[in-house]
Formats: C-alpha cells, structure tokens, sequence
C-alpha cells in the first residue's frame, strides 16, 4: 500500500446511486445467510485534501482499513456514542448504518479534509472500530461483505493538524498557505468536550401523530398523565408501546413501512411546524438526513427488506398498477372529504375527539383557538376543489366510494388478491381504520349523525374485516 | 470694528453703576434674610393656560405647596412643585410668580401670599420616524405618541418596528404616572413580534402578548414590577435545522411576575469610568400557562479610571433557569452567550450547548469580562477613541431537572470559555462601536469561536 498524498484543493459534494447487492453465503453449519449491501459514495465539501490517502487495488481484500489522520475532534463530538450501535445488526432488516455523515460541517471549526467518505451498510454483526471519533476517507469503494469498513482515525492534534478556515481579510486560508493563519490556527490552545451531544438514533425515526384514538390514551397530554400514573405505580411491566396514529397520512406511511419490513421508532410529534415540509409525519434517518412526502415512497423502495418472491409476487401488472392509482385517488379525495368533515365539522368530534388529540398537549384555551384556525384553514383547502361543503353530497360520494372499494376487494386478503400488502393496502387501511376507531358519540343531541361514516364502511363485512386483519397482523402483532 | 479704549469717565460710571446693583442686591438679600422666617401661608393657587390637564391632578403636584410656613418654605416647595410638573414633560413653559394677595379685604394681611404659575401646555400628537441602533441590531421604526391623554399626563404610544433581529414589532402602550408622581408609572403594553433566530438557532419566534409594569424609584434604585402573559410559538425552522430544534417546535404560554431592580451610579451607560452598576432581574413563571419556573439574571459592573484616560472596568454576569414542574426548558426562555457584545472571540450566541450549528441554550451560565482602555496612540485629543484591551470568560450549561446544584456547579467552573483581545473603542453619542481582534485561548469543541476581527455595536458590552 503506498501512501499517497494528494493535493487537491476542490470543493465539491456529491452523492452517488446506491449500489445495492445481495450476496450469499454458506455458513460452516450449513445455512445460508444472505447478506445486503448498500454501497454509496459521498464526496462531501473537500476543502483540501492534503491527506495521506491509501490506494487500494480494486480486487483488494482486506478486513479493515486503518490510517492515522491528523484531524480534529470537534466535529466527531456529536457522534461520539454512535460507535456502540455499530453492532448487531440483525440479518434480513434494512437498517442502515454508516460512517458518519456530518451535516453542515463549520467553516470556521477547523475541519480536517479528506471528506471523501465511502458508506457501507452490510448487514453483519461484526462493527470495526476503534474509532473513538470519525471521519473516513477512502478513495473508492471498498468493502467486505462480513464487515463495515470504517476508517478510523485517531485524532492528534498537533502542529501538523490541517486546520482550514475561511478568513474574510485575508482570503480564504489554509494553514499551509500563510504562517499568520498557522498561528491562528492554534487558538484555542486547550480545548474541553462539547456539552451536549444527541446519541444517534439506531433505525429510522417517524415523527408522527400517536397513538391512535383509543391505545394508549390517544393524545400526547394523555400520554403524560398515563407516563406519571405508571410512574406511581412504579411499573415493572413494561410501558406499553406506541402503535399506529389517529391521523392518515401517520398511519399509511406507518402501514408502508411496516409492509415492507422496515424496523422504525416512533417518536410522537404534534406540530406539523417541526418538519421541513410542513406537514407530519417525517422521516428521520439514523444518517442525518430526513424524508417528507416527496422523497419517502422512493426510500422505501429503495431500503424495503422484502425478499426476491415476495417482490415478484407483489409486483403489480400494468393494469393493476392503474387501477391501484384510481382506486388510492378515490379514497384520498372522497373519503378524506368525508373524514374531514366527520372531524371538523361534526360538532362533537370537533370539540371533543380532534381538538384533544392533536391540541391536547396545549393550554385548553389555546388548544381551542388553534382548533378554530385548523378548522378554517381546512375549510379553505376544501373549498379549493369544491364549490360549497355540501354534507349530503360528501357522504354521497363518500358511500360510493366505500362500495366501490368493498367490491374491489372482494373476499381477497389484500387488494388485486396479491399475498404481500401494497401501497394502495396502506392507503385504504389507514382510512378504514381511523374511521373506524373513532370513539363513538352517545349523545342524544347528536342522535348518531357524527358516526355515519364509521357505519358506512360498517356495512362492507369485507372491510371491516380488511382493516381488522391487517391491524392485526401489521401492528397489534 | 476697533474698539476704542474705554475712558476714564465711562470707566468711573460703570463702577459706579456696578457698585450701586451690588447695594441694591445686597439690600433685597438682607430683606429677605430677615423676614425668610417668619410666619407666611401660600393662600391661592392660580393657574393660567391650563386647558387639557385635570385639575385633580395639578392639585396632587401642587398640594405640598400648601405646607408652607415661612418665606423661605413657601419658595422652596413651590419651586419643588413646579419642578414636578416640569417633569412629566406635558408643559412646555412654566412660569412662576409669588405676590400679595389682591383680595382688598386682605391688604393688610402681611402672612398670606398668593402664587401664579403661568404654563404652556406641549403639543400633544408626536408622530417619529427614524432608525436606531441596538445590541447587535438595526432596526426602522415609526411611533406615534399622544401625550396627556386623559388630562393627567398619561401617554398613549403605538410604535411599529423593521429590524435585522426582531423582524416585525408592533406595540402599544399605555402608561400613567401614579398619584401624581413622576417617579411612579403603571404602564399597559400589548406587543406582537416576530424575532427571527435564523443565523444562530435556526428557527424564529413569533411572540404575542401584554404586560402589565409598575415601575418607581427607591433610595436602593428603580424597582420594576411586571406581570406578562406571552403566547409564543416556536415556527418555521431552516432548512439545515436540526432535531433537537424541530423538537421544540410549537406554542407555549407564559405567564409570569418579574421583578427588576437597577442601581445606577455610573457616569455614563455607554463607556463608564467611574461608579458601578447592579441589575437583578427575577421572574416566576407559573400563574397558569404552560412554562413554570423561576429564571434569574444578575449582572453587574465597575469601573475605575485616572485623570490620564485610563480606565479599568470589570463586568459579571450570572443567570440561572430553574424548573419548577420536572420538565425540561424551552428553548424560549434558555440564555444565550457569546458574541461581540457578550464573551468576545466567538461567534453570536456560539457558546454552549450546540448541535450542528444550531446553538440551543443553556439554563446557567456565568461570564466575566475584564477591559483596559487607554487613550489611543495619536487620537489622544479625541476622547471618544480608546485602545481597548480585554480578557473575557463565560460558560453556559443546560441543566436537566432534578439535578444537584453541586453538580451545575461543578459544570459551570469546570470548563470554561476564554478569549482575550485587543482593539479599539469609539463612543458615539447613541452607541459604542467596538473593532477588536480577539483570540480564544480556551473552548469547548463545539463553540463557534470567531478567530481575529470582530465588530461590535451596541449599548451594553461585556
């Protein structure tokens, strides 16, 4: 192996396609693991790359890859305990981990260069790493398929240490260019661990509205109070866990995910403020990075952790695939209408099912204010497609809708009778279900009008049954 | 035009002239000395051009004048009175006149005075436009101000204000002296603003709310006494924000009791030489509302210099968030430190707890700053020029609830943040510019340190 230095001075970030492959091997007991590999190279911002760099021979093989780096610690700082979870990680699930991807890396915090950094997933036990802190570099893609190749670096900060900074007077810098910035670059002359740091999340994070209406308590304010009453019993058994959402869009990206076997947490949110979109749920990655609407049905083709058969078999021809589009856009105009209008503008949902569950965690004031300017804002959007919120006409369609999608079905276990659930199975669930665990009304004023919807799609045996059995299978599992 | 030499009788009659004012004066001097004491009432009042001020009022101010019992009282408290008008800045001009009464039945009556005061009152409408300077902000703003409002010298405002940091303010305000005093005034503020924390924190800040202030003086300083409801909502964070940010996301509300007492003894606010300076400001936080906790923030300052220019002043500034209820803060109500105008040698709001670059505040932090100003090689005639040296350090720690106050301790002292510097100062007449080069000698690895030039503009400095 040569060392190899190299004197690039570019700045530039790119991310290649993700190779994916999946490979099989014979264990000495006999069965047969097979392994996936996701393979990504991230060139990220290389401000120098004045770093010894080892070539490696393409058919190379070897266990790890080890070089002394000269660099700093400060961006390691908010990684430190990730090296733990580099561990066990189990076979046939999609997650992912990686060498560190640090996001917005400080112009002034005197990065050490080489950001070329090769990102590989396998999915065996083995972790490296005598990292106690980060950055990888390695020219091109290496890895093996039994271990994650992290390049560790110790870091020393010497003289030596190509600190780099931009520096307005005097030009952007380098502290080989000028020995004013070699100076410079030893402030601070001592320096101490950062005090905060957030441990990285093992597997994709959702932050969705949960739980749902009735599991659990329903709101986040519930949430709490039941956390304190266990917390005075002093529970041994363990708290129960948060499943599914009374919100839509949560609980059909739940469903995906869940159909295509990828392992998340779920981290109960409820301001649709928090996510770069404006609107929850959204995904956060172990590596930084988050997923909103636009991105999300692509990851999950992408890291879904189905096998070969169950993809072919859930494959949808081109008929299907169209009817699927018609079918998913039926449901999320005409039934959302109507789920909409059960919500917000049935008077005792209104006051009381929706404004607790999604402004519950707030003053009840507050909560109530916000509840109206929701309803408005709701009321506008309606109002973009139709000419007047007409509730016989919604529920009109609305019913159609339902017998359109109960014939559909038939008696199939999922929709166009495939054995693997598909994305429009968590369109149609995540409707069903909401509707149908709404809490009813006893009231006598209401004299039933506010579960009409819910006794709609109670008239389908087959649905019911449909939300029931996915329920079931998919998440009170 | 040459002036000629005075002659010698010009001269003669000016002496004679000046000697005969000195008798005069000397005699009017000696009158009053002897009668000063004895036995004199203030028996009317009469005030001319009053038209939009209440009587009641005037009668509060001019009540003390009353007391009098002698020449020299009546003087002296009318003088007083009349200086208590003059400062609820209502009355443009105002005029005295102390006289016999003119009461025919009371000619004789040689201990009864009466007292005119002529007054002109103010406009009353004041519409302002202009731009001012801050800590570390800039900001347009157009007020309208109504003075005496309802006769009693209340002042009505309304102001609207663009800044770089508070990115839209509306506020309008009510305030009132107290009994007639001008040192004591109730004041009503309803506010709505937009403070935009982008560059450091990545998210900005729309705050609503009133306050309800009753401020006054005591020989220990000005007190204030505050109570403030706030509705504040958390939005719109960045692109690059990160988690920890997004998580604090949302609305909360505020209700709290705030106390602030300032002792003042310096020269001057903006560079100080001389005196020292005390501020404590507390507040409780837990009338209702979501946030409930006891927050406190003292600072304070001394500053000591020669005849030759030189000045030593040393600031501290302390402040500690403690929450009552077991959660953990908001990122609303946290301290920020660092900066030009806070530690020095590193970037705004760049130290303590930090993810990414997103700074997310601490709930104690402790700071100092020491600074030398000397007059400035080859600017010595300008005073308002100074080379500055300075040696700053703070800390800023988050502090989960529950936790042993040993340990915040611990945290707080065991690390800390130090930068020195050197540069030079100019005091304008409304804000102090600072240009210093500073150099941090010791750091978290996460502060954003802020190597070499800084430039500092503002009115309160470390």
């Amino acid at each position: 192996m040569s060392d190899h230095p190299q004197k690039d001075e570019q700045i530039f970030s790119t991310t290649s396609e993700p190779v994916v492959e999946f490979i099989e091997e014979v264990q000495e007991d006999g069965s047969v693991i097979r392994k996936k590999k996701t393979t990504r190279k991230i060139t990220k911002r290389i401000l120098t790359t004045t770093t010894s760099v080892k070539e490696e021979e393409p058919d190379r093989q070897q266990q790890q890859l080890e070089q002394q780096q000269h660099h700093q610690h400060d961006i390691i700082a908010t990684f430190e305990s990730s090296e733990s979870t580099l561990k066990d990680l189990s076979v046939g699930s999609a997650s992912i981990t990686e060498g560190p991807i640090y996001d917005g890396v400080h112009p002034t915090n005197t990065t050490s260069t080489t950001e070329t950094v090769a990102i590989t997933s396998s999915t065996s036990a083995t972790a490296v790493s005598s990292a106690s802190s980060e950055t990888i570099e390695s020219d091109e893609v290496s890895e093996k398929s039994s271990s994650t190749t992290n390049t560790t670096t110790t870091t020393t900060s010497t003289e030596q240490s190509k600190r780099t900074f931009k520096y307005g007077f005097f030009g952007k810098g380098n502290a080989d260019d000028h020995p004013f910035y070699k100076f410079l670059a030893r402030f601070p002359l001592k320096q101490s661990p950062a005090p905060h740091t957030r441990p990285r999340p093992v597997k994709p994070t959702i932050y969705a509205f949960a739980p749902g209406w009735k599991v659990g308590g329903g709101s986040a304010q519930e949430n709490q109070k039941q956390e304190s009453k266990d917390k005075e019993v002093e529970t041994e058994k363990e708290k129960e866990p948060i499943v599914g959402s009374f919100d839509v869009d949560s609980l059909k990206w739940m469903a995906y995910l869940k159909f295509n076997q990828i392992d998340y947490d779920i981290r109960p949110a409820f301001e649709p403020t928090m996510s770069p979109s404006g609107k929850l749920p959204f995904l956060a990655l172990p590596n930084g990075s988050l997923i909103t609407e636009d991105g999300f049905e692509q990851w999950v083709q992408e890291n879904k952790g189905q096998s070969d058969e169950d993809k072919a078999s859930a494959a949808l021809n081109i008929h299907e695939a169209a009817e699927a589009v018609a079918f998913s856009t039926l449901a999320e105009s005409k039934i959302h209408a109507a789920l909409l209008y059960t919500l917000w503008f049935e008077a005792p949902h209104f006051h009381g099912t929706t404004r607790q569950h999604y402004f519950g965690h707030h003053n009840y004031y507050l909560g109530k204010l916000l509840n109206y300017i929701s309803k408005s804002n709701i009321v506008h959007s309606m109002l973009l497609t139709r000419t007047q919120i007409d509730r016989e006409l919604i529920f009109e369609e609305a019913s159609a809708a339902i017998e359109a999608l109960s014939v559909q079905l038939g008696s199939n276990e999922y929709f166009f009778g495939k054995s693997i659930p598909s994305s429009l199975d968590a369109i149609v669930f995540s409707y069903l279900h909401v509707i149908l665990t709404l809490p009813r009304i006893q009231n006598a004023e209401d004299s039933g009008r506010s579960g009409e919807l819910a006794r709609m799609v109670r008239k389908h045996e087959n649905l019911f049954k449909y939300s029931q059995n996915i329920w079931k299978k998919s998440f009170a599992a | 035009m040459a002036t000629r030499q005075p002659t010698e009788e010009e001269l003669a009659a000016h002496r004679k002239r000046q000697q005969e004012f000195e008798e005069a004066a000397f005699k009017i001097q000696s009158l009053v000395e002897n009668i000063r004491h004895d036995p004199m009432k203030l028996r009317k009042i009469t005030l001319h051009g009053v038209g939009k001020t209440r009587e009641s009022f005037l009668r509060r101010i001019l009540e003390p004048a009353f007391q009098a019992r002698s020449l020299h009282e009546v003087i002296g408290l009318s003088r007083q009175a009349v200086r208590r008008m003059e400062r609820f800045g209502i009355f443009e001009d105002i005029k005295i006149q102390l006289d016999s009464p003119r009461d025919s039945w009371l000619r004789d009556r040689k201990d009864l005075v009466d007292l005119g005061i002529w007054v002109k009152e103010g406009s009353r409408i004041q519409i302002r436009t202009g731009t001012e300077a801050g800590n570390a902000e800039a900001s347009m703003y157009g007020a309208l101000t109504v003075k005496n409002v309802f006769g009693g010298a209340e002042t009505l405002s309304t102001s609207m204000a663009f800044g770089t940091r508070t990115s839209s303010a509306f506020q309008f305000a009510l305030a009132t002296p107290v009994l007639a005093d001008p040192d004591k005034n109730l004041s009503i503020n309803l506010y709505s603003q937009t403070r935009n924390n982008t560059q450091w924190s990545s998210y900005e800040e729309d705050l609503k709310g009133g306050a309800l202030k009753y401020s006054t003086l005591s020989p220990f300083g000005y007190h204030e006494l505050a109570y403030e409801g706030q509705w504040r909502e958390v939005c719109r964070p960045s692109e690059k924000a990160t988690l920890t940010i997004r998580e604090q996301c949302g609305h909360s509300l505020k209700s709290a009791l705030t106390h602030m007492w300032v002792h003042d003894m310096r020269d001057e606010p903006l560079l100080p030489s001389t005196g020292h300076y005390v501020r404590v400001i507390q507040e409780y936080a837990g009338l209702g509302g979501d946030v409930n906790h006891i927050r406190q923030e003292i600072e304070a300052q001394v500053a000591r210099s020669n005849n030759a220019g030189y000045i030593l002043s040393a600031t501290v500034k302390s402040g500690y968030l403690h929450s009552l209820n077991g959660k953990p803060s908001k990122i609303s109500d946290r301290f920020f430190l660092g900066g030009p105008m806070s530690v020095r040698g590193f970037k705004s709001n760049g130290l303590g707890p930090r993810e990414g670059e997103d700074s997310l505040g601490g709930d104690a932090y402790m700071s100092a700053g020491v600074s030398l100003m000397t007059p400035f090689p080859g600017l010595s005639n300008y005073d308002s020029f100074k080379a500055h040296f300075f040696a700053n350090a703070g800390t800023l720690v988050s502090v989960q609830p529950g936790q042993s106050a040993t340990k915040t301790i611990d945290d707080l002292t065991k690390a800390p943040s130090v930068s020195i510097g050197t540069g030079i100062i100019y005091r304008h007449p409304q804000v102090r510019i600072e240009l210093n080069f500073a150099l941090p000698l010791m750091a978290a690895k996460s502060d954003a340190v802020s190597r070499g030039w800084q430039l500092g503009l503002g009115i309160s400095f470390l």
